[in-house]
């Protein structure tokens, strides 16, 4: 008994003491929240973000970089921004068009002048409908481009520009397995990029859908296998896949069906009102696996060296049709299930959604309620119509949950909305409601949820990608940054805003969020590796093995990069002579990363462990001139150098 | 060696194939292994010596070593590494073959596998040596020739070292045992058989 008590006084006095220390605990937290002046739901956002030194995010967020040209990798939900992926723009941290003669190949295959891009919809692969972690897709719009990025090594590989335009929005987008990246034209031009007077818009522009056909083994697109479909000249603008039941379909947004040109200074109304004037567009949808099969026969012509599916032989071969879609529609996202089509107008407060049974059944049965100019057969609004319900003003892209929620962003209430789709998700009252609305900032464009426009999406996370930030950071002079917010969806609680985010770079369209448990990437390249072909390279070099050859007026230098040195250290060549250095980092160690700059030759390349790269350049100035390593790589990293001796 | 024989003492045979393939197998472990911790390597660097070959992070051991002017890890015990197998085999087939066919047990049966460890402590202590302290006088860092540690915690610049022997050695050890425990038994049988 004696024990026993004795156990028991101890056990209090031990309790007394964690009450003592938690309770200290709690005020600390409770006097650090006074003195910031937060909140109690403050407090909770910063518990939902907050990441501590090497935990890592559950997910990656692929962001747009807009017009810097570039993809944005950042880590939710800490919103730590961990990567940029140069792609249309050069970047010199990574030697990305910067005297790189591999980077400067893939850049120079989407155009040799081209030097910067309007990146604004980046696709990851899909395998059955779902992220599979292995490439990204990218476009350009301002010069209608696609780019494939291979997440081994988060770098950019291809950079093809369409050959039959000059201008896109509606890409990149993916079938659910990666057969075909989508890329669809905005301001449409004659085919093949061609001159026609503006006069000639109706008659001689077109709009076109391409199809670019995927290479998975090799990692890059094939021009060859791929193919396109002529469009009626309206502004083609964001695009969809079907998946599971619509699988094999394409849906297409349109603007500008009222077919205007531009000419505001001689009495043409201006371009703004003058698309938006109809109070319906044209969804397009497209059955692209009979396309594909049309495409494979003998039949198709080439146009400037692609495959091109006429609109006639489209509208014979039955893969067009329209649907009325309400004012100024800009979203188009396919429920998880692949049955719901979600689009939705700027002008209009719904959000209208087509049931895809019932526009098979409509196509099948012939439904329709005329034809287009152009001879497309048009939909019968009434016989695929599911639902329309009213969000708020401004609606834009629609992203989804495991739960059967839907998310639309808001453009002019600077909102998010979250709804309920219907069967089999909700049922009878609880289907199509709208169920709960939390303000953003400001003028959200995009959003994006947890692998929310798959086949299996996730939920807890909805990223606003806010096309203005006015005041939530301190005044950096009057070019703002934009505003990544994160949001809160968990289960039936009301939606919370966790995070700002400025995002000082350009302005970022569309993100796609992955489990971060997806991707597979390399720590270190294989030694010896090409990035650019991820093959080993031939002009690898060893340690021991490194050497300056002459022949004529060419010298190749196979260089080694390790810490600390370069080798050789000392280069001499003649004034006009053509210089390659092969540079091979020979480092095997996580994170040892390289840099080679040559003075006043623009030159810097990054050597990641394992890479080679080349550098080639005319040895146009005479002089001497250090090349050193860029990145701090070791405590003799100063030391780390050389000269380049032009006589 | 004949099945006669293998019949008359079949715990004694038992044991030396045992111990035999308890020896053969230590080649395929390392016999000595180090683990390097420093602020900068949070996974640590380790390192595994074999009685023939060197794995893990070698080139990053040595790409920091040749800031002290330590040589090539590679370049140590060149001689002993191309022996190593030579001599396990020898040792496996002479026990084999010796034993079997002894009439009699002689003290000096019992001191190769022993021998065997103490020679590999042996050659591993002067190579250990010999690294420590035949330092290159243009390396950059200049520091006092130095006894690496053999066994337990050790300390180099920001780098903590831990080392131990590993599997391999540790099998080998086992493999010695069991050798003496055959020999012993027919000692003691063949001292049975005489009486």
């Amino acid at each position: 008994m004696m024990i026993l008590s004795r156990i028991r006084f101890i056990l209090s006095g031990y309790l007394v003491l964690l009450c003592i220390a938690t309770q200290s605990q709690a005020s600390v937290l409770e006097d650090i929240a006074k003195k910031r002046g937060l909140t109690a739901s403050d407090m909770r956002a910063a518990l939902m973000t907050y990441t501590p030194s090497g935990k890592h995010d559950p997910y990656l967020m692929f962001a747009s970089g807009g017009h810097a040209g570039s993809v944005l990798v950042i880590g939710l939900p800490s919103m730590r921004l961990i990567k940029t992926i140069p792609v249309f723009s050069p970047d010199s941290w990574q030697g990305w068009g910067t005297g790189s003669l591999d980077s400067k190949r893939i850049l120079d295959g989407g155009g040799k002048a081209l030097r910067w891009g309007d990146l604004h919809h980046p696709a990851l692969s899909e395998t059955n409908g779902v992220y599979d972690g292995q490439f990204l897709f990218v476009n350009d719009k301002a010069n209608a481009r696609v780019a494939v990025i291979d997440l081994r090594d988060f770098s950019t590989k291809q950079i093809l520009q369409n050959p039959l335009f000059v201008n896109d929005h509606g890409g990149t987008f993916v079938t659910p397995n990666t057969e075909y990246i989508i890329e669809t034209s905005q301001y449409n031009v004659p085919l093949g990029a061609r001159y026609a007077p503006m006069t000639d818009y109706k008659k001689k522009y077109r709009g076109v859908v391409t199809f670019w056909k995927f290479d998975r083994a090799q990692g890059k697109i094939n021009l060859s296998q791929s193919f396109s479909i002529e469009l009626p000249p309206y502004w083609q603008d964001i695009v969809d896949l079907g998946k599971k039941v619509s699988d094999g379909y394409l849906f297409i947004n349109s603007i500008n069906t009222e077919l205007a040109s531009p000419d505001n200074m001689n009495q043409k109304p201006q371009l703004e009102m003058a698309v938006s004037r109809n109070d319906m567009d044209f969804l397009h949808v497209i059955d692209w696996k009979k396309a594909e099969k049309v495409a494979k026969s003998a039949g198709t012509q080439k146009t400037a060296g692609m495959k091109l599916i006429t609109l006639k032989q489209a509208i014979q071969e039955k893969l067009l049709y329209f649907i009325h879609e309400p004012k100024s529609p800009h979203g188009v996202d396919v429920s998880p299930d692949g049955n719901y089509i979600v689009v939705s107008g700027k002008l209009d407060p719904h959000v209208t959604v087509f049931e895809f049974n019932k526009l098979k059944n409509a196509i099948a049965q012939n439904l329709v309620q005329g034809k287009d100019e152009y001879g497309v057969p048009i939909l019968k609004f009434d016989s695929v119509l599911a639902a329309q319900i009213e969000v708020g003003l401004g609606p834009l892209h629609t992203q989804f949950d495991k739960q059967g929620y839907a998310y639309t962003s808001l453009f002019l209430d600077s909102a998010i909305a979250k709804w309920s789709l219907g069967e089999p998700y909700h049922k009878g009252n609880a289907a199509w409601k709208l169920l709960d609305k939390v303000s953003v900032h400001y003028n959200i464009g995009h959003l994006s949820c947890v692998e929310g426009d798959t086949a299996e999406p996730g939920e807890g996370y909805c990223v606003s990608l806010n096309k203005w930030a006015i005041d939530r950071f301190p005044n950096v002079g009057p070019l703002l940054p934009q505003n990544f917010q994160l949001v809160s969806t968990t289960g039936s609680e009301k939606m919370q805003v966790l995070y700002d985010m400025p995002i000082p770079n350009a302005e970022p369209h569309y993100a796609q969020i992955v489990k971060a448990e997806r991707l597979k990437p390399w720590s270190v390249y294989p030694l010896g590796m090409s990035a650019e072909t991820m093959k080993p390279s031939p002009v690898a070099t060893l340690a021991g093995k490194e050497r300056i050859v002459r022949k004529g007026n060419t010298v190749d230098v196979y260089m080694t990069t390790i810490r600390s040195h370069l080798t050789p250290d000392l280069i001499n060549v003649k004034k006009g002579d053509l210089v390659r250095i092969h540079l091979s980092s020979i480092e095997r160690a996580l994170d040892a990363t390289h840099g080679f700059a040559i003075s006043r030759y623009n030159i810097n390349v990054s050597l990641e462990p394992g890479k080679v790269e080349t550098v080639e350049f005319k040895a146009d100035q005479s002089g001497v001139f250090p090349y050193y390593c860029t990145e701090f790589c070791s405590a003799l990293h100063l030391e780390m150098t050389g000269y380049l001796v032009v006589q | 060696m004949t099945f006669q024989m293998l019949k008359s003492y079949p715990s004694f045979y038992a044991l030396l194939f045992l111990a035999s393939l308890i020896l053969a197998g230590s080649y395929f472990f390392p016999y000595w292994v180090m683990h390097l911790k420093a602020p900068q390597y949070p996974m640590g660097l380790h390192m595994k010596v074999y009685l023939d070959h060197v794995e893990g992070d070698v080139d990053e051991v040595n790409l920091l070593n040749h800031y002290i002017g330590m040589e090539k890890l590679q370049n140590a015990a060149q001689w002993e590494r191309k022996v190593a197998a030579l001599a396990v085999g020898l040792l496996i087939l002479g026990g084999l073959i010796v034993l079997s066919f002894s009439k009699k047990i002689y003290f000096i049966f019992y001191l190769p596998p022993i021998l065997f460890l103490i020679g590999f402590i042996g050659d591993f202590t002067f190579w250990m040596y010999y690294f420590g302290h035949y330092l290159s006088p243009e390396a950059p860092v200049h520091i006092k020739p130095f006894m690496p540690r053999l066994l337990g915690a050790g300390k180099i610049g920001q780098f903590h070292t831990q080392a131990m022997f590993g599997v391999g050695f540790w099998l080998g050890f086992l493999a010695t045992g069991i050798y003496m425990l055959a020999i012993n038994i027919k000692k003691k049988l063949l001292t049975q058989a005489s009486t």
